[in-house]
């Protein structure tokens, strides 16, 4: 911003200010104008990607605190998988659904709700779609072998593979397919020869290509010009099928540099295939390496990192990693391809250790899941680094952004509305815990070693719920305060989500009556399922991402998948039933659910 | 002439009359052996097993003919408009007539490689299916899946097997010919335990569709009892109800060949707990399935398109529906339904175009007082008879919601609906027979016979505006023939032997 609209500006912010009342009933975004950064605000806001959003007096932002400080005694950032384990294949206007048992795959027609079942091989357990199409190319786990199916044609296609594989893809431009062996789905007895091994299809011409791996792949991931990446115990073994001739092996490059702390590592790879970023238990930073060079190197961030997302590469700034360092109440973006240096986003007080990126990769929504604190979630503004806190009224699990980077959905569980107190600062050291009452065990309370060592009333202060930390503990005063409320005990006990407007920072909670999975994101809306509980449900709701409202629809039984058909503008969801069932939902909820029952059984009409 | 002489004259003659009777034809020495007797629009018509040979009467004018067959006959069956008659004996095969004023007339026969025992009519009485149907059909070895497709109108016949899959075709329910899957066909639906067969009367010889009704391995019994054919919004969609199931199987058809049975796509309609009856009713928002289920007790209403169920409670125990249309105080046709169970105190009238929204409050039960036994519709008009008790007939009028009951002098023996609606027939123990008007209520009586016992059965021959009591233990036949309207003891007509009118002119 240029200076001469900054002094109007903070005119303007200054105005507003005096117009506040002051409390904390204050609009959160309020309505400051715009900034360059923090001075240009008035007291109590902060200047997020060029306005000025209030925060508070005694913001989280006062001092940070010490990399390196005592290891933090909480408990570790759980990283939790939104997607189902088991996704029906979605094409433009059809799903398809595999029937092991009876040698067939359904292609459920999303607008006509008909169902067509064609006769395959032996035990299809995997089918994925070609990209734009309506073709599956299904796995056969019994006859070996991978099918091509157009359900606008009369026949299928049959390749016999050369091993036995449990696992099947198909790339990003529907060209070729990936038939692989993923030990995580090994059956007692299975024939597990092919663990190093992947077949290359050629959906083209159909010729197959044998390609060795690395050891254990557990996932695939695709860069946009359809390199298949298998992240792999022995690295990332790289396969650029058009430049395959027959059988190969495909180059594998370490992740870390010690070959032997590969397994049990999150592993992230950037959108074009170029870098991948690494952390691994007890390492004190992340391993990048360019996968053209294949040489890891070991960036130090001075604390252990809690999680690791890759964010979309910036022209100006390269490839860059977010790295959380919740112990260090700061995160690191750390330049993947060299250039330039690790950059570290003071967090304060906050005990934020996961993250979501955008895609449009100029926000991300940080978010605590301690069991153990206050809900705590705050958005980050990139490139500039400011970062604002949001009010989540109850703890994050887990959180994800809609595809157009818009709004963060955090899912939120049933959790204790308390949290032990920490001692005040006025205890001498060696009262100890067992004066104040604490419930043992003291390392499991959360209590700030460094607030309580360092003992002083700013350290020992408490992110800023709006709570007192209590009076102290007298001896004549009767029982001390052990534990306070930090979640609203009615809203405790329930599920729910919230979602948050990146740009505003605004925070609406959904209390649900069960937990939601299978999130689903659809052009301005979200899909969730919900089992039944009690006399609740089963239903799918989709979610506004532009009203934050909601609309839901009961289901019949437990829902299973989730899905999206963008050709036919609906919605799925698979249920639990023994003969198969599906709904299908308008992607703008103005209609009704609509469902097909008993698809399995429509492969025993002969 | 002297004594000797005439005794010589007496034994000569004595020994003519053996030799002429030794020479009669065998058929006099062979039994009648009637069957039960059939009623067409204006005869009632008796197969004789014994001669063999078909026995036909005419009411009206009290005309008898005898019409030989050329073999046993072993089943019979009136086409559903009442003008023929199929009739299958133990050569085998089948002989096809239609019957007319002067009686039967035989259209074609038809030799037959498989013994059938039942026989199944399609509405339109063009064509018919015969099949096994349980049973011992009198042959050494029978094959229970062979049906035989018949023309009538052709005059043609194909047999054929269809694929069995551990049970044989119990029942064979055959739809109005209709335009199916792109082409015009009369699918014919035989139910069997976990499957049913689809075919094509129109394409006798397409292999048939076999729809599993369980998942292989379930052991289940899901035999299918139930099979209509309905518009379901994308199309014709048949409808299926089975024993076992809690569901209704939908059945709907996308484009086919002509010639080749169109293979169905399956959506199961949930309907609660072991639904008993159904109809499909096009109401005003849309078709509806509404499924009767016993356990709840009450009635579900499931939109096919989107297989939503809504569930509604009903006060009375109810197993049946019979839906009908009646004008609203608007002048618009409402559909409503009467819902019952044998041995309920009441029924339940149900509003089928607002049961979906309003629930419970669609819904108006009516205590007759004493358990239902059965209720019939009245065709033509809004109204049903029921039977409460073995001496009383409640008449149920549908518009003003009102049951009104008649008792008669003693237990009710049979009960006849005259297709017309216009009355209600019935016989008493005691020998009694009475015509009732179904629009006043009013009854006209006569007594039978002198023995009340004596009274087999009871038909009603509308064409001939008829009533005709069947006498017991007469092996040459007795009838009592009465009109059907304003009866009175001069209008009776008693034939004793009928059977062996015109016995010597054969």
């Amino acid at each position: 911003m240029s200076r001469r609209y900054l002094i109007p500006a903070l005119a303007l912010a200054l105005a507003a200010c005096d117009a506040s009342d002051g409390d904390e009933g204050a609009d959160f975004v309020g309505d400051a104008g715009l900034c360059v950064d923090d001075d240009g605000c008035p007291e109590g806001a902060v200047c997020f990607d060029g306005r000025c959003v209030f925060q508070g007096a005694g913001g989280p932002g006062d001092g940070p605190a010490e990399p390196g400080d005592d290891p933090d005694p909480a408990p570790p950032e759980v990283e939790e998988e939104l997607a189902p384990a088991i996704r029906p294949a979605a094409g433009r206007s059809v799903v398809w659904v595999a029937a092991p048992e009876t040698d067939r795959v359904a292609a459920i027609d999303g607008a006509a709700l008909t169902v067509r079942v064609i006769e395959v091989g032996d035990a299809p357990t995997a089918v994925a779609t070609r990209a734009g199409t309506d073709v599956a190319v299904v796995l056969c786990r019994g006859s070996d072998e991978v099918i091509v199916v157009d359900p606008a044609g009369d026949g299928v296609e049959s390749h016999r593979l050369p091993g036995h594989f449990n696992a099947l893809d198909v790339g990003p431009g529907g060209r070729f397919a990936y038939a692989w062996f993923d030990l995580g789905d090994l059956r007692p007895g299975e024939d597990a020869s092919a663990v190093q091994d992947a077949v290359v299809l050629d959906l083209d011409d159909g010729r197959q290509h044998p390609v060795t791996i690395g050891f254990g792949p557990r996932a695939l991931r695709f860069a946009a010009d359809g390199t298949a990446l298998f992240v792999t115990d022995d690295g990332v073994s790289i396969i650029r099928p058009a430049q395959l001739d027959g059988p190969a092996v495909a180059p594998t490059v370490p992740t870390v540099p010690d070959i032997f702390s590969l397994a049990d590592r999150e592993v992230a790879l950037s959108a074009d295939g170029r870098y991948a970023a690494s952390r691994g238990p007890g390492e004190a930073g992340i391993t990048v390496v360019d996968l053209f060079e294949g040489v890891p190197r070991f960036v130090d961030l001075g604390a252990e990192p809690t999680d690791l997302d890759l964010l979309p590469p910036d022209p100006d700034r390269g490839h860059r990693a977010l790295v959380m360092l919740r112990e260090a109440r700061r995160l690191a973006l750390v330049p993947l391809d060299g250039v330039g240096e690790v950059r570290f986003v003071e967090l304060g007080d906050r005990p934020l250790g996961s993250a979501a990126v955008s895609p449009t990769g100029d926000r991300a929504v940080l978010y605590a899941t301690r069991p153990d604190h206050p809900p705590a979630a705050a958005l980050l503004a990139l490139p500039g680094g400011a970062v604002i806190d949001v009010p989540l009224r109850k703890r994050a699990r887990v959180g994800a952004i809609d595809p157009a980077g818009g709004v963060a959905w955090i899912l939120h569980g049933p959790e204790s509305p308390e949290v032990p107190i920490e001692p005040p600062p006025e205890l001498p050291e060696d009262a100890g815990l067992e004066d104040a009452a604490l419930d043992p065990p003291a390392e499991d309370a959360g209590v700030d070693d460094a607030g309580v060592d360092d003992a002083g009333p700013e350290d020992a202060a408490m992110p800023d719920a709006g709570l007192d930390a209590g009076p102290p503990a007298e001896p004549d005063a009767g029982p001390p305060i052990a534990t306070r409320i930090v979640v609203d005990p009615d809203l405790a006990g329930r599920h729910g989500y919230s979602l948050v407007d990146l740009d505003t920072g605004f925070v609406k909670l959904q209390t649900t009556a069960a937990e939601p999975y299978g999130l689903t994101f659809a052009p301005g809306a979200a899909f969730v399922a919900f089992p039944r509980v009690g006399g609740v449900g089963p239903a799918l709701q989709r979610i506004d991402l532009v009203r934050f409202d909601s609309r839901s629809w009961l289901l019949g039984s437990a829902p299973e998948a989730l899905g999206v058909l963008p050709a036919v503008d609906r919605a799925f969801v698979t249920q639990d039933h023994p003969t198969g069932r599906i709904s299908f939902v308008p992607l703008d909820a103005d209609g009704r659910v609509r469902t097909l029952t008993g698809y399995a059984l429509d492969g025993r009409i002969e | 002439m002297t004594r000797a002489l005439r005794a010589s004259a007496a034994l000569a003659l004595w020994a003519a009359l053996c030799a002429l009777a030794c020479d009669r034809p065998p058929g006099f020495d062979r039994p009648l052996d009637a069957a039960e007797p059939l009623v067409l629009d204006r005869h009632v018509v008796w197969p004789l097993v014994g001669q063999p040979a078909l026995f036909t009467l005419d009411p009206a004018t009290m005309a008898t003919r005898f019409d030989p067959l050329p073999a046993r006959p072993v089943l019979s069956a009136v086409s559903p408009d009442r003008g023929g008659l199929l009739v299958l004996d133990d050569r085998p095969a089948l002989s096809w007539f239609r019957v007319d004023a002067a009686g039967p007339e035989a259209v074609f026969e038809a030799e037959l490689t498989g013994r059938y025992g039942r026989i199944a009519f399609a509405p339109d009485q063009r064509r018919a299916v015969l099949f096994h149907g349980g049973g011992s059909a009198g042959a050494v070895l029978q094959n229970p899946n062979q049906v035989a497709i018949v023309d009538l109108e052709a005059g043609r016949v194909v047999e054929r097997t269809l694929r069995s899959f551990g049970d044989v075709p119990r029942a064979i329910v055959v739809s109005a010919e209709a335009a199916i899957a792109g082409s015009p066909r009369q699918l014919a639906w035989a139910l069997s335990d976990r499957y049913l067969a689809l075919f094509d009367l129109a394409a006798p010889e397409a292999e048939e569709v076999i729809v599993h009704l369980t998942l292989a391995g379930d052991t289940r019994s899901v035999a299918p009892t139930e099979v209509t054919l309905a518009e379901a919004g994308d199309g014709l969609a048949a409808f299926v109800r089975a024993s076992g199931a809690d569901d209704i199987f939908a059945l709907g058809f996308t484009d086919g060949q002509p010639g080749v049975v169109p293979r169905p796509y399956l959506n199961q309609l949930p309907a609660g707990q072991r639904p008993s009856d159904f109809a499909v009713v096009e109401v005003e928002a849309g078709p509806r399935v509404f499924a009767v289920e016993p356990a709840l007790p009450g009635v579900s209403v499931i939109e096919p398109t989107t297989a939503g169920r809504v569930a509604v409670t009903s006060d009375l125990p109810v197993s049946e529906i019979l839906p009908f249309e009646a004008p609203r105080e608007d002048g618009s046709t409402g559909h409503f339904a009467l819902l019952w169970q044998t041995g309920a105190a009441g029924v339940v009238f149900a509003d089928l175009d607002a049961l979906e929204e309003h629930r419970g409050r669609a819904l108006t039960p009516l205590v007759i007082g004493g358990a239902l036994t059965h209720v019939r519709p009245i065709p033509g008009r809004r109204a049903a008879v029921a039977r409460s008790g073995p001496s009383r007939v409640v008449m149920l009028d549908f518009d003003a919601r009102t049951a009104t009951p008649l008792d008669a002098d003693s237990p009710i023996q049979s009960l006849i609906v005259a297709p017309e609606g216009d009355a209600i027939f019935l016989h008493t123990e005691l020998g009694s027979l009475a015509a009732l008007a179904t629009d006043t209520l009013i009854a006209s009586t006569v007594p039978l016979t002198d023995a009340p016992a004596d009274v087999e059965r009871l038909l009603h021959v509308p064409g001939a505006r008829r009533l005709v009591a069947v006498l017991y233990d007469e092996a040459h036949g007795r009838v009592v023939v009465s009109p059907d309207a304003e009866l009175s003891p001069e209008a009776l007509r008693r034939r004793d032997g009928l059977f062996l009118d015109g016995v010597f002119d054969r």
